[in-house]
Parts: C-alpha cells; structure tokens; sequence
C-alpha cells in the first residue's frame, strides 16, 4: 500500500485483523433510506461472521458498527485520532460497546493526538486497506466515504453500492460509482455471493428436506401433490414447505403452490 | 358451501352458551315461538350491502347487529371484497374484544359478540388467478386493486388463510370417503374438552381466550420451535399480534392431535395458514 501507516495502535481483539472483512461506509447525515439499507448489509453480512469495518462517524458508520453487533457479529472501527480522544464525543460509548462485543479499535495516531480535522480523510485509506470490499451506502459529492471509496480502487478492493433516488444529494456518490463500473447490489447475498460466502442454515435445511426440495421444481406444485409424490403425510410436508420457504429456497405462489427459486 | 358446514363441527353448546344466545335472540325479536332454546351454534350470513350500523348493532335504542347474533356461532361473509370497506373495518375491535359497546344518545349498550369470523374471496375480479386451468385476465394493478379492500389490519386478525382450489368435475362425484363431520367433531369435541380442563384455574374455555400472559405460560415452545417461529418473524415481518395468534392457532392444532407438547410441525402448519399474509399483502 502506499503511504502504508508507520504504525497502528489497536484496542481490542487484534485477531479480527486478519480476518475477512467488509467495510460499510457513507454520509453522516443519513437518510431513512440509508440508514435501513446500511443496517440490513451490516447485519446479514455480520452474521456470516464477517467483521465489519467502518470509521466510527455519526450517520452510516455508526448504523453500520451497531447493526453487526447485533448480530453478536464483530467490528472494527479506524479512528482519526487518538483513542483519548474520540470524536464525536457521544460515541464513546459505542467505542466501548464494540470493545465489549469482541471487536477492535483502530488507529494510527498515538493515544493523545487530538481528532484533528485533516487526519480523517487519510484514516480511510486504513478502511478500505483492511477490508476485501467497500460497501458505499449514501455518499454526497465529494465526500468522505467517496475518498475511502477511491482507496478502495487504488488497493484493488472491490467497491459495491447501492442504487440511490437522483434527486437526493446523498445519493450522487453511490450512483457516480455504479455508473462507472462499481458493482451494484440490491441485497447482502450480492455481497455474500461475490465472495462465494454461503450461507450455512441455507445448506442446512436444503439438505434436511432434501426429498421433498428435489420434487420442486420450476412448474408450480401444490402441498397435495408432494405428499403423494413423496409418500409422506401433508403435516410433514408443510413443515418442509414452511422451512424451505423461509430459507428462501422455495417461492409461495398464486393458487397455494410452491415453485423452486433459483 | 363449505362455509355453511362449519357449524357442524363445532363443540356442542353449553347450557350457560344456549341461554346467553337465546337472551341475544330474545332482545333482537328473532326468537320463533317454536323454539324458546336455542340449542344449535347460529350461522350469519349477512349480504354484501349490509350496512356498518346494522352489522354491529344500532338504532335509537341500540338492538344487536349480526356480530351479536353469530355469538357463540359462526359470521360468513361471503365475497369479502364486495363489502364496503368502512362495513368491514368497524369489526376489527369486535373481534379483539369479543364485545361491542354501541353508544347513542339516549343510551349507551355493551352486547357479547364472541364469533367465528369466515370469510370468503375470490384471488381476483375475474376469478381465475393463481388457477391451473384458466389463464387470468386481469392486470396485477387490478389485482392488487382487489385484494388491497382488505385491509391488512383486518387480515392481520384472521387466523386460518387457504387458497382452495377449484374442485373438479370428476371429484364432484367422489369415490374415496372423506372423514365425515361427526368424525371431525368427535375430535373438536376432545380437544374442546382438553382445553376446558387445562384453564381450568384460569377462567376461560378455549385457547382463543388466552392473554399474552396465559399464552406464555401454557404455550412452551421447545428450542427448535423457537428457533423456526424467529426466523419466520424475521422473514415474513409479522406483527406482534400474528405471533400470539399463531402461537395460539398452534396450541390448538396440538389439542387437535392430543398432543401435550407443542411440536415443530404444528408451528410450522400455523404459519403455513398465514399464506395470504406473505403472499399478496407482503410483496
């Protein structure tokens, strides 16, 4: 990397380091549209025990750190300043929040230096260099995730967006990037697929219900029709149907029949 | 046609349920000289024009409405998107509260109204939607158009959503024997009385009476059962009150199959019949 920090002091569990990670970035006056996007990546990805980077900022970072934990995922948040000095100052007690929940804190400055205004662009570079991918939720023009967001293709990171309303100031970014070949997702498992990440509840019950989820196919098929197919009574067939459904492996359609998703 | 069977297989009366009817009967002037008792379940089945007063009761001097009537019994409306939308939307306290309190000037009345509610609806205006054998004709604005007359509100409370499919020319016929409905009420009798000796202490008499507070404690979920009915909330975005109803509709089925346990299957068949929910009103 260049311009490589000289050194980095951690708080926390250092070992989330090294392991796979996704930062989740974006504009400190959110909107409602980012802040449930932000928390529904954060907590899908989080619970794929992938850690999720961020800046620690008000806005989407701050979504982003609490949403992971949430689902007992862990967090690593990079500071502009001094861990002495966090700013904005009400998130001290998120910064002890994520220590408590296993994550880590991150920064270059030593503990004293005050948070000075310059240093916060550069501490981005440090997001993007220690994550495999950027998620850019609500950027405005020029702003500070679009600079992590820069990093990100500097160090041959991927940056993934998603799609924001033309008309709202914090969605110029995102959409900037996607016009010029970031890649647009609509939901986690765009994310999760990208890096061939499964879902193992997903694997689980595909493979408990096997029977019956091969018997599904593209043309619709009544709960009638699988238990005489599969020989097995309606209850066990609609506990299957129930479970596959929920994993989102199979599709309830019009007429009360099933068809498989792809 | 269904619908109209479904007395049949409902627990028999108490004498105390007989007597409450008949006093509601008695009030409204329905009551026939040849029949001072009541003694079979009531089955209302108001048309489509019904207006909202009527339905729930009123008047200078408030009489009973339909809901009233259907106490202890069972309220059919048929074609339920025809209905007037205020119509129905005056019920959705009725049927939390089991009691309607209709106020005018001169008085102000509170009548019992603990009914089955059964409605029924076709997928959409020209019938046909989700059928196999005939295309449907109609746009997606017009069917969501249809089904957006009800409210999900009111969706939210019914318990039990099946899409029937049409019956067949050759099955109207029928060679293999159904279970008959004095089988069936045999087995709605035994959970029935299951259900009388479990509240016991409590003071009511069917699962659809227990409070928040009750359902935690006579409806014990094992782990596995907790782990499906959390991720279905998650998914399917239920409301706080489908969790007690399904937990509800699940304790029932449970009876149903005498089994003391709540079991994943019985979860599992309880969220299956929010299908309607997920379906067309979640999308």
């Amino acid at each position: 990397m260049q311009d490589a920090p000289k050194q980095l002091y951690v708080e926390g569990n250092c070992d989330l380091l090294l392991q796979d990670s996704i930062a989740i970035v974006g504009t400190r006056n959110l909107t409602d549209y980012g802040k449930r996007y932000a928390s529904i990546f954060a907590k899908r990805i989080a619970k794929e025990g992938i850690t999720i980077v961020s800046g620690m900022a008000v806005g989407i970072d701050t979504v982003a750190h609490i949403y992971s934990m949430k689902e007992k995922g862990r967090t690593i948040a990079v500071l502009g300043g001094g861990f002495n000095n966090i700013f904005p100052k009400e998130n001290i007690y998120l910064y002890k929040q994520i220590i408590e929940n296993g994550g880590c804190i991150v920064s270059e400055y030593s503990p004293d230096t005050p948070a000075y205004k310059q240093n916060f662009p550069k501490r981005n570079r440090i997001i993007s260099g220690l994550a495999m991918g950027v998620l850019l939720v609500e950027a405005r023009y020029r702003s500070g995730s679009t600079i992590t967001a820069r990093y990100a293709i500097k160090q041959g990171r991927q940056v993934f967006c998603i799609p924001n309303k033309l008309d709202e100031p914090t969605g110029y970014s995102g959409n900037y990037f996607i016009k010029n070949g970031a890649n647009l997702v609509t939901c986690p498992k765009d994310i999760l697929d990208f890096y061939n990440i499964c879902d193992d509840d997903f694997i689980k019950t595909a493979k408990e219900y096997e029977e019956i989820y091969e018997l599904i196919g593209m043309l619709p098929i009544s709960a009638d029709e699988l238990s005489k197919l599969a020989h097995k009574p309606l209850a066990e067939i609609e506990e299957a149907l129930c479970m596959l459904e929920l994993e989102g492996l199979i599709k309830h359609v019009a007429g009360n029949k099933f068809v498989k998703i792809m | 046609m269904l619908a109209r069977r479904i007395p049949s297989i409902l627990p028999d009366l108490s004498f105390e349920e007989a007597l409450e009817i008949t006093k509601i009967h008695s009030i409204s002037g329905t009551l026939k000289p040849d029949t001072p008792i009541i003694t079979t379940r009531p089955f209302r089945s108001p048309h489509h024009t019904i207006s909202a007063t009527s339905l729930v009761g009123g008047g200078i001097i408030p009489k009973p409405g339909e809901i009233s009537l259907a106490h202890y019994g069972v309220l059919f409306l048929d074609e339920l998107p025809e209905f007037n939308q205020h119509t129905l939307e005056v019920l959705r306290g009725p049927l939390e509260d089991k009691s309607v309190t209709i106020s005018r000037l001169n008085s102000s009345l509170t009548y019992p109204c603990d009914f089955m509610f059964v409605a029924s609806m076709n997928p959409c205006p020209c019938g046909y939607y989700g059928s196999s054998d005939k295309e449907c004709t109609c746009t997606p604005q017009a069917i969501s158009k249809y089904m957006g007359k009800i409210s999900g509100p009111l969706l939210d409370r019914i318990d039990i959503q099946i899409e029937v499919s049409q019956v067949k020319y050759e099955k109207l016929g029928n060679e293999e024997l159904p279970e008959t409905s004095s089988q069936i009420k045999e087995r709605v009798n035994r959970a029935k009385q299951i259900q009388i000796e479990r509240y016991k202490k409590e003071n009511i008499y069917a699962n659809s009476s227990l409070t928040p507070k009750l359902i935690s404690k006579y409806c014990k979920l094992e782990e596995d059962s907790k782990a499906l009915l959390e991720k279905a909330f998650n998914k399917l975005g239920l409301s706080a009150r489908a969790y007690g109803r399904i937990l509800k509709v699940a304790r029932t089925i449970a009876d149903l199959e005498g089994s003391e346990q709540i079991k994943k299957v019985h979860i599992a068949e309880a969220i299956q019949y929010r299908s309607l929910d997920k379906k067309y009103w979640k999308n």
